[in-house]
């Protein structure tokens, strides 16, 4: 464990700009996104007032990418693959509820036979600085899945939790310690004192979390509720919008689309949400999912149980953030609660 | 308000027994202090769940598109029959916007009307009492519209106008302009004066910021089209955007790209233009907090400048503006460039 | 990186040509001798004849202007408009009968009332004004006609290429 004054945050996301582009919370516009660290003095207080709004699925999986553009004309067509990014993301300040995401994404599109070219190049280099928290929201249910909000971050490099005056970093892989002897001019080691009051820092937060409903059996459960009428209760308050699919950091369906303008073109994966009404529409126009029922069925079913069933993790984090956002109130924290027949309060 | 919530339910139930309404669009708690999900009755003990609180934001009139228009008609073959609906203000309006759009029929929905004091605004109460942990929110006994948050640490009492969403700050009629029947409440008083106080902080900005300003709020954008789903003017059955069609080219893709993302909010800002009932629903559920209720403002209030004063949602019956014409209008180049 | 191997460094052959007037290039993109680009819907009763007639009497004007002819100009969709800002152009004009000459009565009453608001959407967003503009030309009006997209051509090119509101995909 070693201690960085909170004021020279400044060396180590200096350190961290060698290894590719450094990403970290800013506040804009009230609210609080990832976005490109420029080099100035960074401000903690981004960090410091709950989770960024949007996940950083983006940096590793992003909202639109060109997969290639075409040029023609009438006697050959030349194709250029996508724009490759230049350097890896370097993501500080990435909460254990998403870089835990992180693993679901990569069960996803590292398959070991055909993996995502694109995510795998951005993964493999990437970074994760990862932020204990201290400021658990009421949405917050992270240890449902397991998660632990303040502890290390054994899937990340650097774990940071903060002292207010002082940062604590702890190496959770080869990588992060690489950097942090680099860095070992501006660190001290952190002593009994510190070390204690980590831990308790630690307790605290865990204590914090207002309700988080044990997962237990809960995929099992709801292999048997498939024509139950909690579908139509629910499905008949959502509308159909995709805020909580491109809110969610492990929500990965996407498409492919292309636009074309005479002899060019060019063709694009961009998200796509299960939510909307034509996600499963065919050509032919049959669409197996036509109602807000079967959609959000689908959903619910998708991340807490199939997601199980098929990778023996469950699809959700506990982040919170469809809670946060969901015009209709739609709770899944909630849902899990009631699934289970337990009390809010268990 | 607390005994305005009493006598709703009271109603609600009555009516459901006697087979006058098939069922009742309401609110009620959720697990959080600060959650109000919209939610139907269609029993008496499911009207016993019912209540509207502080925090009873969401707009109930767009479930009413559901059970008239339902998504799958072979599924649905009973005809919907009767909506009771819990209404505020905006609520109200929106019905008659429905209604004018040829999506309702006024037989279809009876309004249990009831005046509102104003929609607490969450970050503005969590400024003041910790929510998380907190188990309820309710009205004060005391009526008028002070209501109490129970938390672990105790209770506290707030006034709605001290913590009040800005969107009820600057609303011309919280009382409902439509009700069957009305139940009472604590109204504010509506002032005319501040309608278009959100306009204020983009009057001075010269065209370059205005465009940075934007441009900055439509590059958040996800194109996650909560808005739109949220809106009552928003009542297509098939929505511009929506694609994917196989038989015909897409106006916009779902690329994130933020020339399309100027062109979704100015193309939804017309499409609404004069229809729009400025109930704030827009801004309120945008994940990224982009000021929408400044555009649509700013739209209703070109359109008092330029043709005639007008308030969307006011009658059933009304004819938009941008549905109508006068003899009259100003030529477009009278004004020149500002 | 081209994919094709076949055919290296023919990159460059096979980008877009300018027009046969050299002008108006399909992005615009400033310098010396830069044009603009200009689409106009133009109504087939009034204004579309209008510029017929421009033609035949081989009345002078900048070459600019890619017309589109719609039967009314109220047929013209917001969403054109921004789709040809979208696509490159610089500026956009919509041409209509005069008020109450209209060959379908009314038609262009909402014309004038709707595009009003969405040029005032326009602005508050931050494009000017000038570069998407509503003009009545008469069937008769040839020389009106040459003399609306002529002083327009020499506004928007004072204003210089519009880079607002441009697609960034294609």
């Amino acid at each position: 464990m070693k201690l960085l004054r909170t004021d020279e945050l400044m060396h180590l996301l200096q350190r961290l700009s060698d290894e590719g582009r450094v990403f970290l919370p800013r506040l804009e516009d009230e609210t609080i996104l990832f976005r490109r660290w420029e080099g100035d003095s960074p401000s903690l207080d981004a960090l410091r007032a709950g989770n960024t709004a949007l996940p950083a699925k983006d940096l590793l999986f992003p909202q639109t990418e060109e997969v290639f553009r075409f040029v023609a004309n009438a006697q050959n067509l030349a194709i250029m693959s996508g724009e490759p990014d230049d350097a890896p993301p370097v993501i500080f300040g990435i909460r254990p509820c998403d870089a835990a995401s992180i693993q679901m994404l990569d069960r996803v599109f590292l398959d070991e036979d055909f993996p995502e070219t694109t995510y795998a190049r951005r993964r493999d280099g990437a970074i994760l600085v990862t932020w204990a928290c201290t400021d658990v929201q009421d949405t917050c249910f992270c240890p449902t899945f397991g998660i632990d909000p303040a502890g290390p971050v054994q899937t990340g490099d650097i774990h940071v939790t903060d002292l207010d005056d002082e940062l604590v970093l702890e190496a959770t892989s080869d990588r992060g310690g690489t950097i942090l002897d680099d860095l070992a001019e501006h660190l001290t080691d952190a002593d009994q004192g510190a070390q204690d009051k980590v831990d308790s820092l630690r307790e605290a937060v865990r204590e914090s979390v207002v309700s988080a409903p044990a997962a237990d059996d809960l995929a099992e459960t709801l292999a048997g509720m498939h024509e139950d009428p909690i579908w139509e209760e629910m499905a008949f308050r959502c509308l159909g919008c995709g805020a909580c699919t491109y809110l969610c950091p492990t929500c990965h369906c996407y498409d492919l689309d292309g636009e074309t303008r005479g002899t060019e073109g060019v063709r694009f994966r961009c998200w796509d949400s299960c939510m909307f009404s034509d996600f499963t529409r065919m050509a032919g126009g049959e669409n197996p999912r036509p109602t807000k029922r079967e959609r959000v069925r689908n959903r619910f079913l998708h991340k807490l149980q199939y997601f199980s069933e098929k990778h023996g993790v469950y699809g959700c984090v506990g982040c919170g953030r469809c809670i946060t956002h969901c015009p209709a109130c739609i709770d899944i924290a909630d849902f899990i609660y009631t699934v289970r027949g337990a009390d809010c309060d268990e | 308000m607390k005994d305005t919530v009493q006598k709703l339910r009271r109603r609600s139930e009555k009516l459901l027994r006697k087979g006058e309404v098939q069922r009742v669009l309401g609110w009620r708690p959720g697990r959080l202090a600060w959650q109000s999900a919209p939610t139907v009755a269609e029993s008496a003990e499911e009207v016993q769940r019912l209540e509207v609180g502080p925090f009873s934001a969401a707009n109930l009139t767009k479930y009413l598109i559901d059970i008239v228009r339902p998504e799958h008609p072979a599924r649905d073959e009973e005809p919907p029959g009767r909506t009771a609906v819990w209404a505020r203000g905006c609520d109200a309006r929106a019905i008659n916007r429905l209604i004018a759009d040829g999506v309702l029929d006024e037989d279809e929905v009876m309004v249990l009307g009831f005046s509102c004091p104003g929609i607490a605004d969450r970050e503005r109460v969590g400024e003041v009492v910790d929510l998380a942990g907190a188990s309820c929110t309710c009205w004060s006994e005391d009526g008028g519209d002070s209501f109490v948050v129970h938390t672990e640490a105790g209770e506290k009492q707030l006034q709605i106008s001290e913590v009040v969403a800005d969107r009820c700050a600057s609303c011309t009629h919280p009382e409902p302009v439509r009700a069957d029947e009305h139940f009472g409440g604590a109204a504010r008083t509506a002032d005319g004066e501040v309608r278009f106080f959100a306009l204020d902080e983009y009057e001075d900005m010269d065209e370059g910021e205005r465009y940075e300003f934007w441009s900055r709020q439509f590059a958040r954008c996800i194109r996650c089209y909560a808005c739109r789903n949220v809106c009552p003017a928003c009542n297509c059955t098939e929505c511009v955007f929506d694609g994917d069609l196989p038989d015909r080219p897409d106006w916009l893709g779902k690329a994130s790209d933020i020339s399309d993302n100027q062109v979704y909010h100015i193309t939804r800002a017309f499409h609404v233009a004069g229809r729009c009932i400025e109930c704030g629903e827009c801004e309120r559920v945008c994940p990224v907090n982009i000021p929408l209720r400044a555009i649509m403002q700013k739209t209703a209030a070109d359109i008092e400048e330029l043709f005639e004063p007008h308030e969307a949602g006011l009658c059933p019956d009304e004819t938009p503006p941008l549905q109508a014409y006068s003899l009259d209008d100003p030529e477009v180049k009278e004004e020149g460039s500002t | 990186m081209l994919l094709n191997q076949n055919c290296p460094g023919e990159g460059q052959d096979l980008a877009p040509a300018p027009g046969p007037d050299g002008a108006g290039s399909p992005r615009s993109e400033g310098g010396e001798d830069w044009t603009p680009n200009l689409v106009g819907f133009c109504c087939n009763w009034c204004s579309y004849a209008g510029a017929d007639l421009a033609g035949i009497n081989r009345l002078q004007y900048p070459p600019n202007l890619r017309i589109i002819r719609v039967l009314c100009s109220s047929r013209v969709n917001p969403m054109f408009i921004l789709r040809a800002l979208q696509k490159g152009a610089d500026g956009v004009l919509v041409a209509g009968c005069h008020p109450g000459d209209c060959h379908y009565s009314t038609g262009n009453y909402y014309t004038r009332r709707r595009f009003h608001i969405f040029q005032r959407h326009l602005e508050f967003f931050g494009l000017d004004p000038a570069r998407v503009q509503l003009e009545w030309v008469s069937a008769a009006e040839g020389k009106r006609f040459a003399d609306v997209v002529t002083e327009m051509t020499e506004r928007v090119r004072k204003l210089g290429p519009n880079t607002r509101f441009r697609s960034n995909l294609l």
